[in-house]
């Protein structure tokens, strides 16, 4: 059977022409992951999304078209970037306003994971959460308690379920980027090795291709001897070293990969180049399956309020000697602010980052900045309010352009020159991740919910389809 | 030797150098060798060892795990993240200008 990916996350817009044909080599399922944790905590936190609804629409339209055609189901998991009860929602109804627009019916399941923070002090109380291996940081109720909004990320077995009740469309919260991809395959009694490696190899679109791109098709063919994955866009080509290489990507091991129905192995699998573009994969691959129902947890809870300002300094005098005067300039800003608002502390922090000596490293820089001639300057106040954040970002900007240093020839006129006015921008609320752990289940339906339901097609009500289970 | 000077940092040894995070709470470093010999003198030679990366980002050795994937001539290292992605302390959110320091290491 055939899974295709069009792309890595739902709304990168992958090209029409390499959809079609997709198509034309008929995929038993299409499916898009539409979310990820990579870009920081604040999509979970505010339930915001990474990309643009018209941007989703267009995408979602387009692999419903696809579904709809060959009548095979769309799956797309994790969405709306964070995988909320609510983005799961904010994608339903671009389903539902499709199916009004085409007439044409849909049976859509949901599968929800969001999980409180109730739930979690209890399952943390019962011993049911286990922090993840390398995770340094300590889980505490104190922390769990604070959290502002948690989801788990499911594996295959609920979207298994939900192909089982012969859904059209799968919208799923958070999910494992894999299982989206295994799931037809587990479900036609493929070898669950080559399901999930199918799952890993395809789980960012054309990414393991060459050139790697994001907003592209990748398409794989599971058998029972092995899998076989390439792209459709004639410009792209699968490599035995891309594919390869793609599974290391964002991931902390080389080949054992955690998923929530147990561990995928693929120490014993070969890479072959089976045709110009693509590649064949034979051999070992191993899935163990786990004793419990593991579900990694991702929840966030708020820090408080950011402000920030950028300017840049051209002022030899600054910047010369590893930027010595800026770096006078900016402890005797820290200094005459903590004079004002106090020590620096959980409740406030004020950074002075210099973007062209250190900015990005940090203590760990070791390249010397004689060369550079410019700097960019960011501060950046995290506060308990927008209003403390403004008042503190306000003050350290005016020591920062005013402030004295040894050698100064710019008496009295500015050390930043601001690309902008306002110089200062409030940012909104701060999040902050929990640190990495697992939910250990009996069943993934411990904490997932699915809806089934069928829409009309006639810009009705949705008709709902009393099949729901999981928590009530 | 035919008096050409040998690579002399981990960069020059490598195809491609990437760090990324790997979930929240850790950075990933993926490492292709250029050749099969660029990978056995990045290994043999015992300049990405625990300690070595440990001491490059502030770590204990315990803390780095370094893998060798003979087959595609690659290195994965994997260290805890100083702050979790996003976190107010954090200065990379995706984790993928972190590999410089690794890259400049010498052979």
């Amino acid at each position: 059977m055939r899974v295709l990916s069009v792309s890595g996350f739902l709304g990168y817009g992958f090209p029409e022409s390499s959809f079609r044909s997709a198509i034309s080599q008929k995929p038993d399922a299409i499916v898009c992951d539409a979310g990820t944790n990579d870009a920081g905590p604040f999509y979970l936190g505010s339930g915001a999304s990474m990309t643009s609804q018209e941007a989703c629409r267009r995408d979602l339209w387009l692999m419903l078209e696809g579904g709809h055609a060959l009548g095979v189901p769309v799956i797309v998991g994790s969405a709306w970037t964070a995988g909320t009860d609510q983005g799961v929602d904010t994608l339903a109804e671009l389903v539902r306003a499709w199916s009004a627009e085409k007439g044409i019916s849909v049976r859509l399941a949901k599968l929800y994971s969001e999980i409180s923070a109730t739930q979690l002090c209890d399952l943390y109380e019962r011993g049911n959460l286990e922090l993840m291996g390398g995770e340094s940081m300590a889980l505490t109720r104190e922390s769990i308690e604070e959290v502002s909004r948690a989801v788990c990320a499911m594996g295959a077995t609920p979207i298994m379920r939900a192909l089982d009740e012969e859904s059209d469309v799968i919208i799923a919260g958070r999910a494992s980027d894999a299982a989206l991809t295994a799931a037809l395959p587990l479900v036609r009694q493929a070898p669950p090795g080559f399901a999930w490696q199918a799952g890993r190899i395809l789980e960012c679109g054309a990414c393991a291709a060459e050139p790697a791109d994001t907003a592209d098709c990748l398409m794989t063919e599971v058998r029972d001897d092995g899998l076989t994955v390439w792209a459709t866009n004639p410009k792209l080509r699968c490599t035995a070293e891309s594919v390869a290489a793609h599974m290391l990507y964002e991931t902390p091991h080389p080949y054992v990969f955690r998923e929530p129905e147990g561990t995928l192995d693929t120490r014993d699998v070969q890479y072959e180049q089976h045709s110009s573009g693509s590649v064949l994969i034979r051999g070992n691959a191993r899935f163990i399956p786990g004793d419990r129902y593991s579900m990694r947890v991702e929840g966030v809870r708020s820090r408080g309020y950011r402000s920030i300002a950028l300017g840049g300094v051209r002022d030899p005098a600054l910047i010369r000697n590893g930027a010595e005067g800026m770096r006078v300039v900016r402890s005797e800003t820290i200094k005459r602010v903590e004079e004002m608002f106090g020590s620096q502390s959980s409740s406030w922090m004020l950074r002075v980052l210099l973007y062209g000596v250190d900015g990005v490293l940090g203590d760990r820089e070791s390249e010397e900045t004689d060369a550079c001639h410019e700097i960019a300057v960011l501060l950046d106040v995290v506060a308990r309010s927008q209003e403390e954040a403004d008042a503190i970002l306000a003050l350290a900007r005016a020591h920062v352009v005013h402030g004295d240093f040894p050698g100064r020839l710019n008496i009295n006129a500015g050390n930043l020159a601001f690309p902008f006015s306002p110089s200062d921008v409030p940012v909104g609320e701060v999040f902050e991740f929990l640190p990495a752990f697992v939910v250990n289940c009996d069943s993934p339906w411990n904490l997932v919910r699915m809806e089934v339901m069928d829409i009309p097609g006639t810009g009705g009500e949705i008709q709902s389809g009393g099949r729901a289970r999981g928590r009530s | 030797m035919d008096g050409r000077r040998l690579p002399q940092s981990v960069d020059q040894l490598c195809s491609m150098i990437r760090s990324k995070n790997a979930g929240t709470a850790m950075l990933t470093f993926d490492l292709i060798a250029r050749d099969r010999a660029s990978f056995d003198r990045l290994i043999g030679s015992g300049c990405l060892a625990e300690s070595v990366v440990a001491e490059l980002y502030g770590l204990q050795p315990e803390e780095v795990s370094v893998y060798a994937v003979e087959d595609i001539l690659a290195i994965k290292i994997t260290v805890p993240r100083a702050y979790s992605t996003g976190a107010p302390d954090d200065r990379d959110v995706y984790g993928c200008q972190q590999a410089a320091p690794i890259g400049g290491l010498p052979v």
